[in-house]
C-alpha cells in the first residue's frame, strides 16, 4: 500500500492541489460576481430577477464542484486511463445537461411569469414558444452529447436539417396564418364586428379571429373560415359599424370628501341610538359608506360603522351581525336606511336592557360627509368610449357614479344605467349593469364587473349572437 | 447616495405611487381656489412634525398654481418655555403658570399679528403658539382656520378655556382624529396626519443599505426581527414588549431590537432606558439602540429588516411610526389604542393586541404564517396609499379651504 502511495503520489497530489484551488478561486469569483450581478439586478426592478437569482443560487456551487473535478481529472499526469477518459466526460456530460436544463427552467419561469399578464390570443404563442424551446434544448443536448462522447454528428445534422425542412415545408401554410395572424391581432386590422368584403368575394361580420385563421358570418347565417394570410395578401374592404351615438354625452365626473366632525359621541346604545334618529344625512351616509371607501381596495367589508362599534367595541355580536347584514342596497333613501338601523338598535335595547359602557376614549364619534362634486374632463359620446374611459377613471369618480348618486341625488339608480337608457337607449345593458349589487363587491370589483359586462354586451352585439 | 433619493420632490413624483387620475384631481381641486391667498402661520421653520409638513406642503401648492406662503412668529426663550408648558397642560400634564405669562403669551401674539402680513384670504394657524393671532382678524371675507396637531381630549381645563376664547373665534378647527377633539362652537374638520413616501424614513432602500444599518448594530440577520420604534418612555410599554417576546422566544428563535431615542424634555425617559435596560440584561437577542434624532435611514432600514413590527402603547397619539410600519408592507402587532385603531383594522391590517400575553400569542401567529403575515401586510401597504400618504393631506387642505366658502354637504365646484 505504502508502496503504491509512494509511486503515484504525484498523480494524486496534483489533482488534488488544483481542485481545491479551483474550489477557493471559484468560490471567491462566485461570491464578487453574486454581490455585483445582484446589485445591477436591484437597479432594474426587473420582476424576472427573483427568477433568475433562485434558480442560480444553488446550482452554481454544484456547477463549480463539477467544473473543478474535470479540472483536476484533466490535468492528472495519469497518461491514456481509460478511466480518467471515461470520468472526465461523465463530469463534463452532468455538467452541459444540467447547464442546459437550468437555462430551460429560468427561460419557461420567465415566460409562465409573463403569460399570466398576456391575453388569452398572445398566450398561445407563449406555449408554442416553450414546445419550440424544448425542441431546442433536447437538439443541442443531443448534439452536445455526441461531441463529447465523440459519437458521429454528422448523420443526426442531417437528420435535425431534414426534419426542419420537412416541417417548414409541411406548416408552410400554417406559419404563413400565424404570422399573418399577429399582424392582424397586434395592428388590429380588423375587429369583431366589423364588416369585411375580400377581394376573392367572400363577405360576412368578422366573428372569431385565431392565430390561424378569421371567421366570418355571412348574411345566410353560414360561417366562413378564412386563412389569415388570405386576408392580409388579398384586397380587403372593411366597413366598421360606427357606435351609436348617445343623445347626450356622458360626463364623468369626481368627488372628494371632507369629514367634519359634528362633536357628537355615543358611549353605548342608548347614545347611538338617540344621535342616530337626529344627526344629518350626511353622517348616516357617512358612517355608513366611509367603511367601502378606504378599504375599497382590500375587501368588501361590514356595510356600516355602526356595526363595527357594536361588535368591536362594545361586544354585542348578535347585534352587529344584524346591522352589518343590512342591505344598503335594497333602500333607495338615507331615510330608510336611519331608519332601519334604528329599528334593529331600538328592538335589541328593549329587548335586552343593554347599558354596556365602552371605555374613555373608544366613543363612537359621529362624522359628517361633505363632498365637493367636480367635472373631470372626460366625456363619452357612445359605449367604445364609455368602456374607455371607464377603465382609468378614479375609484372617486366610480363611486361618486355608483353609490353617491343613487343615496344622496336621490336618483333611483346608478348614473351609468341612467345614461344607458336614457342617451343611448340600451335598455338590457342598463338593466344588466344595476343588477350589479355595488355593496357586495369592493369598487375595483364594481368597475372589473361594469366593464365585463358592457364588452360582453359589445361583443354579442357585434357578432349579432 | 442612493440615487433615487429626491431632495426636493415634486408631485410628479408621486404618480408611481398614487396613479395619475389622484393628481388629476388635485390638480382640478387647486383650480377651483385660483386667486385664493394662503398663509400658513407656526412657530418654527426647522424642527418638529408641522415644520416637516408644512416644508413639503407649502412647495406642493405653489406647485399646483396656488399662492401659498408660510410665515412663523417670532418670540424669545420666556415665550417659547411658556408654550412648551401650555402644550404640556393641554396634553394633560400638571403645571404652573403665572398670571404674568398669559399676558406675556398674548403680548408676543399682539406684537406679531402687527408685524406679519396678515391680508391673505385664508390664514392657517398651526397648533397653540399663534393661536391669539386671531385678534387681528382683518377684512369679513377672511378666513382663519385653527389645525391642531396636538391630542387635547384630556387637557389642563385652565389652559383649554384660556385657548378656546381664542380658538372659538376662528371660523373652523381642524383635529387629527375624532377623540383628540374637544366641543367647539365652530366647524370642526377631522385630517389624518401622513408620511411622506419620498422622505428618508420611508423611501425604499437597497438590501445594501438596509445590511448596512444591520451589521452596524451587530443584528443576526438569520433570525426573524421583532421590532419596535418609539422613544423610550412608560407609555410605549417597552418593558411589556420584552415581556411578550419572552413568551414568543420559548417556542421560536427569534430577536427583538427596541429603537428609539429619549425625548430631552422627558426627565423620566432615561429611567425608563435604565429600566428596560434591566430587564433585558444578559439576554443576546435583546438589542436596545439609542438613536440619534437624525437617524431617518436607521430607522427605515431597521423597519425593512424587519420580520414582525410591534406598537405596544399603552397611550398613543395617531401612532406614525406605525402608519410607516404599515407603509413597508411588514406585519404589525399594536396595541388596540388611540390613532392605532384608524389604521389597523383587526385581521385585515394588522392584529391589535390589549395584553402582554394578546401581543405573545398575535407575534405567534405571524412569526409561524409568513402567508397570512404576507397578506396583512400587503393589505396594511394598501392601506396607508390609500389614506395615510401626504398627497391625500394636501388633498384634504385644499378641500378645507374650498368648504370655507359653502355651507352646503354636497358643494358643485
Amino acid at each position: 500500500m505504502f508502496e503504491w502511495f509512494e509511486k503515484n503520489w504525484f498523480s494524486i497530489f496534483v489533482p488534488s492541489i488544483v481542485f481545491i484551488s479551483f474550489i477557493v478561486s471559484a468560490l471567491w469569483i462566485r461570491f464578487k460576481l453574486s454581490k455585483y450581478v445582484k446589485s445591477k439586478l436591484d437597479q432594474l426592478k426587473w420582476p424576472g430577477k427573483d427568477i433568475i437569482l433562485k434558480n442560480l443560487t444553488v446550482v452554481v456551487f454544484y456547477w463549480i464542484l463539477i467544473l473543478g473535478a474535470y479540472t483536476a481529472v484533466e490535468i492528472s499526469p495519469v497518461k491514456d486511463s481509460l478511466y480518467r477518459l471515461f470520468i472526465s466526460r461523465v463530469l463534463i456530460t452532468v455538467f452541459f445537461v444540467s447547464l442546459l436544463c437550468v437555462i430551460y427552467k429560468i427561460v419557461t419561469e420567465i415566460l409562465n411569469f409573463y403569460s399570466d399578464k398576456v391575453k388569452p390570443p398572445i398566450l398561445k404563442a407563449f406555449q408554442t414558444l416553450k414546445t419550440a424551446l424544448i425542441i431546442v434544448v433536447i437538439t443541442v443536448g443531443i448534439l452536445i452529447f455526441f461531441e463529447i462522447w465523440k459519437f458521429p454528428t454528422t448523420t443526426f445534422i442531417l437528420f435535425v436539417i431534414l426534419g426542419c425542412t420537412t416541417a417548414i415545408f409541411v406548416l408552410r401554410e400554417n406559419i404563413s396564418n400565424l404570422i399573418a395572424g399577429f399582424e392582424i391581432i397586434n395592428s388590429e386590422i380588423i375587429k369583431k364586428g366589423d364588416y369585411i368584403k375580400l377581394e376573392t368575394a367572400e363577405e360576412g361580420t368578422v366573428t372569431k379571429i385565431t392565430w390561424t385563421h378569421t371567421e366570418i358570418k355571412s348574411f345566410e347565417n353560414k360561417v366562413i373560415i378564412i386563412p389569415n394570410s388570405r386576408i392580409t395578401k388579398t384586397k380587403l374592404e372593411i366597413f366598421r359599424r360606427p357606435p351609436k351615438k348617445a343623445k347626450e354625452p356622458f360626463r364623468f365626473y369626481t368627488r372628494l370628501n371632507a369629514k367634519e366632525l359634528t362633536g357628537l359621541k355615543a358611549k353605548n346604545l342608548k347614545e347611538l341610538l338617540n344621535y342616530i334618529k337626529e344627526v344629518p344625512d350626511s353622517v348616516i351616509f357617512y358612517h355608513t359608506h366611509d367603511f367601502i371607501e378606504e378599504y375599497h381596495y382590500l375587501t368588501p367589508q361590514p356595510s356600516n360603522e355602526f356595526a363595527f362599534w357594536v361588535g368591536n367595541t362594545l361586544g354585542y355580536e348578535a347585534l352587529s351581525e344584524k346591522l352589518s347584514s343590512i342591505d344598503i342596497y335594497e333602500f333607495s333613501t338615507i331615510g330608510e336606511i336611519r331608519k332601519r338601523i334604528a329599528d334593529i338598535l331600538e328592538a335589541y335595547i328593549n329587548s335586552n336592557q343593554a347599558d354596556k359602557s365602552c371605555d374613555e376614549g373608544q366613543e363612537f364619534h359621529f362624522i359628517k360627509s361633505i363632498s365637493a362634486v367636480m367635472s373631470t374632463s372626460y366625456v363619452a359620446h357612445d359605449l367604445r368610449e364609455f368602456l374607455h374611459i371607464l377603465k382609468f377613471i378614479s375609484s372617486n369618480s366610480l363611486f361618486f357614479h355608483i353609490y353617491e348618486a343613487r343615496l344622496r341625488l336621490g336618483k333611483l339608480t346608478n348614473d351609468f344605467s341612467l345614461w344607458l337608457s336614457e342617451s343611448l337607449d340600451e335598455k338590457m345593458l342598463a338593466e344588466a349593469i344595476m343588477d350589479i349589487d355595488p355593496y357586495l363587491h369592493t369598487i375595483e370589483g364594481v368597475r372589473r364587473k361594469i366593464i365585463s359586462t358592457v364588452e360582453a354586451y359589445l361583443e354579442s352585439e357585434a357578432t349579432g349572437e | 447616495m442612493n440615487k433615487s433619493f429626491i431632495l426636493k420632490p415634486k408631485l410628479k413624483d408621486y404618480e408611481p405611487i398614487i396613479g395619475r387620475s389622484a393628481l388629476e384631481e388635485l390638480k382640478a381641486l387647486a383650480d377651483k381656489l385660483s386667486g385664493k391667498r394662503i398663509l400658513n402661520i407656526n412657530s418654527t421653520y426647522i424642527g418638529g412634525g408641522v415644520a416637516e409638513i408644512l416644508a413639503r406642503m407649502v412647495p406642493f401648492m405653489n406647485e399646483l398654481g396656488i399662492d401659498a406662503r408660510w410665515s412663523v412668529i417670532k418670540g424669545d426663550n420666556e415665550f417659547f418655555n411658556i408654550t412648551k408648558k401650555f402644550h404640556n397642560a393641554l396634553h394633560g400634564k400638571k403645571e404652573e403658570f403665572k398670571d404674568n405669562e398669559f399676558e406675556y403669551f398674548l403680548e408676543v401674539n399682539r406684537r406679531n399679528s402687527q408685524e406679519l402680513d396678515l391680508l391673505s384670504d385664508i390664514i392657517f394657524i398651526h397648533d397653540p403658539q399663534p393661536v391669539a393671532l386671531i385678534q387681528k382678524r382683518g377684512h369679513t371675507g377672511q378666513k382663519w382656520l385653527w389645525r391642531c396637531h396636538i391630542d387635547i381630549s384630556n387637557p389642563d381645563e385652565k389652559i383649554w378655556n384660556f385657548i378656546k376664547n381664542y380658538v372659538e373665534k376662528y371660523d373652523a378647527a381642524v383635529f387629527s382624529a375624532p377623540n383628540f377633539a374637544k366641543m367647539l362652537n365652530i366647524r370642526m374638520f377631522l385630517i389624518y396626519p401622513s408620511i411622506d413616501p419620498l422622505s428618508n424614513k420611508n423611501r425604499e432602500l437597497s438590501r445594501e443599505q438596509i445590511n448596512a444599518v444591520l451589521d452596524k448594530y451587530g443584528i443576526d440577520k438569520k433570525k426573524p426581527i421583532i421590532l419596535q420604534v418609539s422613544r423610550f418612555d412608560y407609555l410605549k410599554d417597552p418593558v411589556g414588549v420584552i415581556k411578550a417576546f419572552e413568551m414568543v422566544r420559548k417556542n421560536i428563535p427569534c430577536q427583538l431590537i427596541l429603537a428609539g431615542g429619549t425625548a430631552t424634555d422627558d426627565p423620566e425617559s432615561d429611567k425608563v432606558l435604565a429600566e428596560v435596560k434591566e430587564v433585558a440584561w444578559k439576554n443576546p437577542d435583546i438589542h436596545i439602540l439609542l438613536l440619534p434624532p437624525d437617524s431617518d435611514i436607521e430607522i427605515n432600514a431597521l423597519q425593512r429588516a424587519a420580520t414582525v413590527i410591534i406598537q405596544k402603547s399603552l397611550k398613543e397619539g395617531f401612532g406614525l411610526t406605525v402608519t410607516e410600519a404599515l407603509w413597508k408592507g411588514k406585519p404589525v402587532v399594536a396595541s388596540a389604542v388611540g390613532g392605532i385603531l384608524l389604521q389597523i383594522k383587526h385581521k385585515i391590517t394588522g392584529l391589535l393586541c390589549h395584553s402582554v400575553e394578546g401581543a405573545a400569542y398575535a407575534i405567534k401567529t405571524l412569526l409561524t404564517n409568513p402567508e397570512y403575515a404576507k397578506r396583512l401586510g400587503e393589505n396594511g401597504h394598501v392601506h396607508v396609499r390609500q389614506n395615510f400618504l401626504i398627497t391625500r393631506h394636501l388633498k384634504d387642505y385644499l378641500l378645507l379651504f374650498l368648504c370655507q366658502y359653502y355651507k352646503e354637504e354636497l358643494i358643485y365646484l
